[in-house]
Formats: structure tokens, sequence, C-alpha cells
């Protein structure tokens, strides 16, 4: 109508009347331009070879990557006449864990991905869900060891452990390929540390450790001046301390616990096991506990509410003398020193000739079985499947492996890899010394959920100074007792829900026993036994064992 | 020009102006009540996120809040009590309060049935005590309600009538028989906790928003609206990180100010004397957010002084509707300023106070940023910080319990929608 009266109206009136109609349609059309090229970016095989792409949380690692995907690159050119791009997508820590879920339940995940652990049991259908198994592959040699010491070699062996520490132990399969070896060690100011106790060595013995701690708190006490803890630590450093010295003091008790004889006491075998082998209240645990509250009233103060962050910060600002934490951390650790002052590098001592301790603790902890550090995957949903296995193999031959290392730090995780730095012997794996893990549920990563968050809340209770060991104890052991049911039931459900996904997992497996191409028949029927004995074999013992015990329960007058 | 109406039924005139509706509609569904629906579902289900998804019932309800065949009744009583409170007619009342009186009897029955099963191997003398408590409760209240019929008590007799065996039953059910999530229950004192401290702190921001109201000068009132804007624009986790080095107890402000103004030795007197806590040391450096004891008051104390700055927006908006006429008459009247206070302003913006009630209580029980960011998944030593909200968060992400997660969900939505129902009948609003 207004038309009729006014006119037709010109472009600027129209746009005027019709701006917001106008802002949409631009924002919709740069938007779909956007998506699409995002989408061509991502896609594979663009116009320019092909592009695949790696995330991995390790930021300081960037570099090593870098090294290795531009050899690679090269390489495979070389070799095949094709060009790929490989992408970096690094993820900071905290976010990880849900980038990577949330790509991988949507489809969009980057074609290799590092997971948090490379054998983790809890994320068995995680793994045969989102990514491709590698067992038939790690036994052949790895095409990039042609004229290395290692090319007769099946790829699995050319590895230090021997993909021992990665190998998927319910499927007896391999599902990531680990490029470094993590120990974790002590890191302390050297020039702090000679300056309060003078040009010693640092104490190879717990009492030598806990003097030390003391002499640095009486040190600050009687200089005065800027905040000085002897041990900078988060919730993480509690863990690791925690962790070393439960370890020490229940392997004797791990050992009666380990029915299945897989070198762990799990969840369902000590669930079965308490009251009869085990306690919390029992010496064992009461030493590791006092152990462990001797150490942290070292900490520094407020380390409870503390992050990582906050604990490294600490520790390269000198408000700490020492810390505790894994290997990767040593490049980071140095560029922030920058030289300031020395950095010293040492094993953490346990009580092994401690007078009381000392008749529990039956010897040094291995690091052989250590799972190999920076786990990489290949997904399900990758169309470059044998891009991404050359990738994992380059990275994994000796010249690219110490490559790797070597501008991050890091421990090669390859046979003549070689150390670079003589910096990094200290982080070499400890080899004698006793193996596995006692759980119970409630600890990190434990498969009791409600345990878990209550032990969690009484662990810092603990450590804030609020209970004594046998308090601690009796408080674990009253919510263990009313709530390990409940935990056992959630680990049955949960395994009996994975074992339809192993039955599917299993099915295929059968088909290329018996069907399958001639070359995959024999690995194929070597699995299947091993599958079929493990959580189905657990789960019938652990049923025995209930019955048993209620017929006993029964036959009492 | 004769106006028509928008409908269905004049679809073909107004039918452009009803497909207007369809894209919010669109979005509403798909991003709002998609979601919910999702979550209602999926709280029947054991669901991992992903590839595992079972229905199984009600029993991650069972295994939240213990034996439902006791809080059925209970909750139904609450129900029926709420809807006789909330009715007009005194024939329907009547009927609503028989059935609640119904369902109270059942959930009676119930625990007497579940004394008399126990009474041979529970000391019983708490369950007695809870049972007898709730049943003299219902009889003397009930009693009394009727018995001073149309006096001016009736209302909350009525209520404390048909309430408190929906409390002492609740009681029942989570101490005596401690049945269902222990942590679920636990992270209800962290919220009940900063719920009653709300009550208290939403008073600075009413005083802060009738102070800005009462400027004379409009320059000066818009410059102080623009002060409490501004810190609306940095986020929510810069906020989180600022308090958390407040918290600090190595450099931190607080524990600086405590010490730089001697309040150190007042708390360490306390500490020794009255509290006996062990926190309150020399030398003084308290952890807030590492001691049991000191993260619920570390909660409280959280945003001191407690102006907020969408509740002084909304009391300001609330004080600006009032006319200048009222004002003029009390000055002729020689109305103090706390009077003015008292019996103009805090009457005239009992909307807005309602409103953000409902606001906080939300917020509160639904709040686990906080304690995420600065106690951890689990809600720190003695698991003090855990909310409702933390459990829900703890159990998704850490445990993959989606399902669980989602009945969490399902039984907050409940408390809120309850609380908010409460809130809406009980605060009333005279204009």
């Amino acid at each position: 109508m207004n038309e009729a009266l006014n006119g037709p109206m010109n472009i600027s009136q129209i746009l005027k009347q019709r701006l917001g109609a106008v802002m949409l349609t631009v924002v919709i059309v740069a938007v779909s331009i956007n998506v699409y090229i995002n989408h061509r970016r991502v896609s594979p095989g663009g116009d320019d070879g092909i592009r695949i792409r790696i995330s991995h949380w390790h930021l300081e690692a960037e570099e090593g990557f870098r090294r290795v995907i531009e050899g690679f690159e090269k390489e495979y050119f070389k070799r095949t006449g094709r060009r790929v791009t490989i992408e970096q997508v690094t993820v900071p820590y905290t976010g990880y864990m849900q980038f990577m879920n949330t790509g991988l339940i949507g489809k969009m995940a980057p074609d290799i991905i590092q997971l948090w652990s490379s054998s983790d049991p809890g994320s068995i259908n995680k793994l045969v869900r989102y990514f491709k198994p590698l067992g038939e592959h790690v036994r052949q040699p790895n095409p990039f060891n042609e004229g290395t010491p290692l090319e007769e070699l099946a790829w699995k062996n050319t590895f230090i452990d021997e993909l021992r520490g990665t190998i998927q132990p319910q499927l007896q399969e391999y599902f990531a390929i680990p490029l470094s070896l993590q120990t974790t060690r002590v890191f302390y100011n050297k020039t702090l540390f000679e300056k309060i106790v003078g040009p010693v060595d640092f104490p190879t013995t717990y009492q030598g450790f806990v003097d030390l701690c003391q002499a640095v708190a009486d040190y600050h006490r009687k200089n005065g001046g800027p905040a000085l803890a002897p041990i900078a630590a988060c919730d993480f450093q509690e863990g690791m301390f925690g962790d070393a010295y439960r370890e020490a003091f229940l392997f004797d008790v791990k050992q009666k616990c380990d029915f299945n004889f897989d070198g762990n006491a799990d969840e369902l075998e000590t669930a079965w096991a308490y009251g009869e082998l085990w306690h919390f209240q029992s010496p064992s645990f009461l030493y590791a506990w006092e152990c462990l509250g001797e150490i942290t009233q070292y900490f520094m103060p407020g380390w409870v509410a503390a992050a990582r962050d906050d604990m490294m910060f600490a520790f390269v600002q000198e408000r700490a003398l020492m810390t505790l934490t894994f290997g990767y951390d040593v490049k980071m650790i140095s560029q922030q020193v920058d030289g300031r002052f020395e950095l010293g590098i040492a094993r953490l001592a346990l009580p092994l000739d401690h007078p009381i301790y000392g008749e529990l603790v039956k010897g040094p902890r291995s690091e052989v079985g250590t799972p190999g550090g920076n786990p990489l995957a290949i997904t399900r949903e990758t169309p470059h499947f044998d891009v991404c296995l050359a990738f994992l193999q380059y990275a994994t031959s000796p010249e690219a492996n110490s490559l790797f290392n070597e501008a991050t730090m890091w421990l090669p995780m390859v046979k003549e890899a070689g150390i670079s730095d003589t910096f990094l012997e200290p982080f070499l794996p400890e080899t004698k010394g006793y193996m596995g893990q006692f759980k119970h549920g409630g600890e990190f990563g434990g498969e009791f959920s409600q345990f878990r968050a209550f032990a969690k809340g009484i662990e810092r209770e603990f450590s804030s100074g609020k209970l004594t060991p046998e308090e601690y104890g009796k408080k674990l052991a009253e919510a263990y007792e009313s709530l390990a049911g409940r935990g056992v039931k959630e680990v049955f459900d949960n395994r009996h829900r994975l074992i339809q996904g192993f039955d599917r997992y299993d099915a295929a497996l059968m088909l290329i026993a018996f069907a399958g191409p001639e070359n995959e028949r024999a690995n194929c029927r070597s699995r299947l036994p091993s599958i079929n004995t493990s959580i189905q074999k657990q789960l019938f013992e652990f049923n025995a064992h209930k019955k048993r015990q209620r017929d006993k329960v029964e036959q009492k007058p | 020009m004769n106006a028509v109406e928008i409908n269905f039924k004049n679809f073909r005139q107004t039918g452009s102006v009803l497909l207007l509706l369809v894209p919010s509609l669109f979005g509403l569904a798909v991003f709002s009540y998609g979601p919910a629906f999702e979550a209602m579902r999926h709280s029947l289900y054991v669901w991992n996120g992903d590839s595992i998804e079972e229905y199984v019932g009600l029993e991650n309800f069972r295994n939240l809040l213990g034996d439902l065949g006791l809080w059925t009744p209970l909750l139904l009583g609450g129900l029926f009590s709420f809807i006789a409170a909330c009715t007009e007619g005194i024939a329907r009342k009547q009927a609503w309060r028989l059935l609640a009186a119904a369902a109270y009897a059942w959930a009676m029955v119930a625990i007497g049935r579940d004394y008399w099963a126990a009474i041979s191997m529970l000391p019983g003398s708490t369950s007695v005590i809870w049972t007898g408590g709730a049943l003299l409760g219902t009889a003397l209240f009930c009693g009394l309600s009727v018995r001073l019929a149309n006096n001016r008590m009736n209302t909350l007799l009525n209520f404390l009538a048909y309430s408190l065996p929906l409390v002492f039953g609740i009681y029942y059910i989570v101490t005596v028989r401690s049945m269902g999530d222990w942590l679920f229950w636990m992270s209800f004192r962290l919220i009940i906790i900063l719920i009653a401290a709300n009550l208290f702190t939403m008073w600075p921001s009413i005083f802060t928003a009738v102070v800005i109201h009462r400027l004379k000068s409009e320059k000066a009132q818009y410059l102080y609206r623009v002060l409490f804007v501004i810190p609306m624009i940095i986020p929510q986790m810069v906020m989180l990180l600022v308090w958390k080095f407040f918290y600090d107890p190595n450099v931190g402000l607080l524990n600086k100010f405590l010490l730089g103004t001697g309040l150190d030795r007042v708390l360490i007197w306390l500490d020794s004397t009255l509290l006996h806590w062990d926190v309150f040391t020399s030398p003084f450096r308290p952890a807030w957010l590492g001691q049991p004891e000191l993260i619920v008051p570390a909660m409280v104390f959280w945003g001191f002084p407690w102006v907020g700055v969408v509740g002084v927006l909304i009391y300001l908006a609330g004080l600006q509707n009032i006319p200048e006429s009222v004002y003029e008459a009390s000055e002729l009247d020689g109305v103090s300023w706390w009077g003015k206070f008292r019996h103009i302003e805090l009457p005239l913006i009992m909307t807005q106070v309602r409103l953000n009630l409902i606001l906080m209580v939300i917020a509160t029980f639904q709040a686990y940023g906080f304690q995420l960011v600065l106690l951890g998944p689990t809600g720190g030593p003695g698991n003090k910080g855990l909310t409702p909200g933390l459990y829900m968060f703890y159990q998704a992400f850490l445990s993959q319990n989606y399902g669980y997660a989602c009945a969490v969900g399902i039984i907050l939505f409940a408390l809120i929608f309850f609380l908010t129902m409460i809130n809406q009948r009980f605060v009333r609003v005279d204009k």
C-alpha cells in the first residue's frame, strides 16, 4: 500500500525497512560459508592431497610433534609419491577429555588421538567402539625400521617394554602406540638445597627425606623472609605420594588378593577378600597413611585448594624446595627456571630401611610395567587408516623417536633411540622391585563411584590434618562396608553390559578365526580363549565364592 | 477496522502471524524442552552418555532416595496439602486435606510396619520417637486447625498440620533408615545453609538499591547504575578465580587483611577457647578452602558485601515504579527515612523481593561451578562443599553415570518447583 501511495522504494529504503531480514541473511550466508570451509578443511582428500589431524594435550610437545610431522611428510612423499599434510590440534589438559568425548561421539574427532591411558580397562567400550585395533600390525615389522638393527623385529618388540604396558588385558588387543616413557621423580632446587643443608647428596632414604623437609621448615622459621615450603603440591602430588606409599605397604596384601594372577588386585577381588585378608585398620594401611601424613604436613599451605599451575609456580618461583611430578614436566620446568637456580632430579625414597615401617615394605617399586606415555590411537572414522598407521610407524622408528624426545626432553620409548641428554638419566625406569596395584574402588579412577567420592572427601580431611590414621581407617571402613556392596553391583552391571559389546567383538574374532583371511586366522584363534576367560571368569568365580560364603553362613547353627 | 483474533480458527487471515512463531517455538522445543524431556527419559535408564542405554525403571531414584514405598505417600501427602492450601472453596479444601491425611496415614503405616519388622534388631527408641512425633504432630495441629477455624493462625496451623508429617517422615528416611545415596543427602546440608544465608545476604542489595533510588541527582543515580552494571560484563570464571586468590592462604587478601587489622589474634583466641577447630593458629595462615571447618563459612562469605548486580537492578526497577506523590505524602506526614523504607518502599517492592528470592533459591540449588573450581568435583575435605548440582556433575562427567545424574536433576527440578510454589503461595504481596 505504501508503494501505491509513495511510489516505488529505492534500494536504501528497502534496506532500511528490511534491515533485520538483510542482517539475518548476511549472517546465515557467512555461517554457511564458514561451515563449508571448515568442512572442506577437515574433509578427507582435499585438492591439496591427504590431510589428517592429530590431537594431544601436551602443549609443550608441540615442537616435538612438529619435527616428526615434517619428517614424515617428506619421507611419505619419497616412498609413495603422495602428499600428506598433518595438522596438530593441541587442547589443554583440563578440557581434553571433553574435547575427545564430544569429538568421538559426534564423529568429528581427529584421525589420531592421544588417549588418557593406553590400557585403561574402564574404557574398553570406548576403545572397541571408536578406535582401530592395531594387533595385527604390531606383530609385523615396522617398515620405517629398514636399515636399523630393529629391521627384523616385530613392531611391538622394538619398544622398550615390548608394549606390555599398552596391551588391553581383557581384549588382548593393542589400540595405541606410545611415544615416550614417563616416570615419576622428585624435582628439587639444588641451589637452595645446598644453601640449606650444605653440599651433600639428595637423601635416598625415607627418614632422610623427612629430615630434609624438617630442615627446610626450620630454615624458614629461623630466617623468615618470603614463604618457603618444603614441598610444592596440589591434589596431584598427594595422589602420587599416596600411591607410592600405599603400593609399597600393600604389596603383600595385593599378592594375597590377586586371585586371577593378573598382577593386580582389582575392586572385585579386594571386595571378595575384605575382612578376611585385609582391612582398612590393618598395620599396612595405617603405616601407609602415617607416612603420607608425615609428608603432607610439609606441603605448601593451602595445597588442598591449589591447582597444578599453582603448584608449579610455587616451585619455579622458589616458594618451595621441591615437588614430585612426572618426567613430562621437565622441559616446562627447565624453561620456567631459566637458569635462576640449578634443577636437581631424584627418585622418591620409600621407607625400606625404616626401623618400624621397613618391616612391611618388601622392596623398591619397579617401573618396568609403566605404560608408555602419549599413547596415540587411530580413530575408526578416519578414511586414511594406512597413512595414520604409517605415521605411527614412522614416529616410533629410532630416528624419529629420538627427534621427538630430544625436542620434548622425554625418555624415548623405542629401543636404539637412545637418550639425547645425560640430564634425562635420572628418569630411567627402576627395573628392580615389586609391581602391581591394590585397588579398593575408592582411589583415583576407582570403579565404586559413590565410595570414591566419599573416600576422596575423607582423604582430604585426613590430609588437612583433621584425622589420625586410625580415625581415617575407621571412617573409610564404615563407608566401605555400607557402599562397597553397591559398588560391586555397579561394577558387575557395567561389566555385564560390556560383555554384550565383547560378544560382538568375540563374534567378529571367531568369524575371522574360522573364515577370515589365512594370515589372520591364527592370530584371532590365539586371542579367543584369553578373552573368554577374562571378565566372564571373574564374574563366575565371584558368584561361586559368594555362594560358598552363603552356604557357610547357612550351615552355622 | 475490525480487530481479528489471532488463533487457528482465523488461520486464513492470521496464519502469517502464527507462522512467525514457528522459528522461536522450534528453537524452544529443540534447545529447551527437548533436553528436558530427554533428561526425564534418561533418568529411567542406566546410560553412559553413549552406547550403554538400558531401561531400569525407578532404580536410579531408589538408589538416590531409598525406600520409594515410604517416599511416595509422603510426597503425595505434601502435594495434596499444598493443593489444599492453594484451593479457594472450603469443600474442595476439605477434600484435598482428607486426601493428604490419607496419604500421611499410609506413610505412618509404612513407618509402623518398618518399626515392627525391626523391633527385635534395633534399639528402637529413635524410630518410636519419630513415628510418635509425626503422629502427635499431625493430631495436634489437625485438632488445633479445626478448633481455631477462621482464626488468623488457621493457615499456619494447617500448613504445619500437613507438612510436619512430611518433615518427620523425610527425617526418618534420611537419618534413621540411612537409605539412599549418602552423598546426595549430604549435599543438601550446604544448600540449606546457603539458602538460610541468602535470607540475610539479600538485604545489602535492597539497601543499596534504596540508597541509589533516593539520590537526588539523576546524574549520580545514572553513574551508580552504570557502576553496578559494569561488573556484569566480567565473566563468572574471572570472579571465581579472583575469589580463589582472595582466599589463598599465602598471598590472599583475606589473610593479609586479618593479619593487618589484628583480627587474627581474635580468631586464634576464639578457636582456642570456644570453637576448638584447631584451624586458627600461630603463624596465622588458615587455608580457607582446605580446612573442613572453614569451607562452609568461606562459601557463605563469598560475594561479600553481597551486593548482587542483578538484584540491585531488579529492586531499582521496582523502586522507580513508586509514584513521587507517595513520597510527598509521607514527607507531609513527617515519616522518617526508616519509616519510608519500612512502610513504603519495602512493601511496594515485595514482588521484586519474591522474584529475587525465587531466583536465589534456584541458583543456590543449581550451583556447582564455584564449588567445582575451588574445591574439586567431590566438594573438598569431608565433602563439605558438595552440592546436589556438583554431585550431578560428578556422576555424569566423572563417573559416566549420566542416567543417575539425570535422576538427580529431576529430583532437583521437583524440589525447586515445590519451593517456588510455596514461595508464590506464602510470600504474599499486598499492593
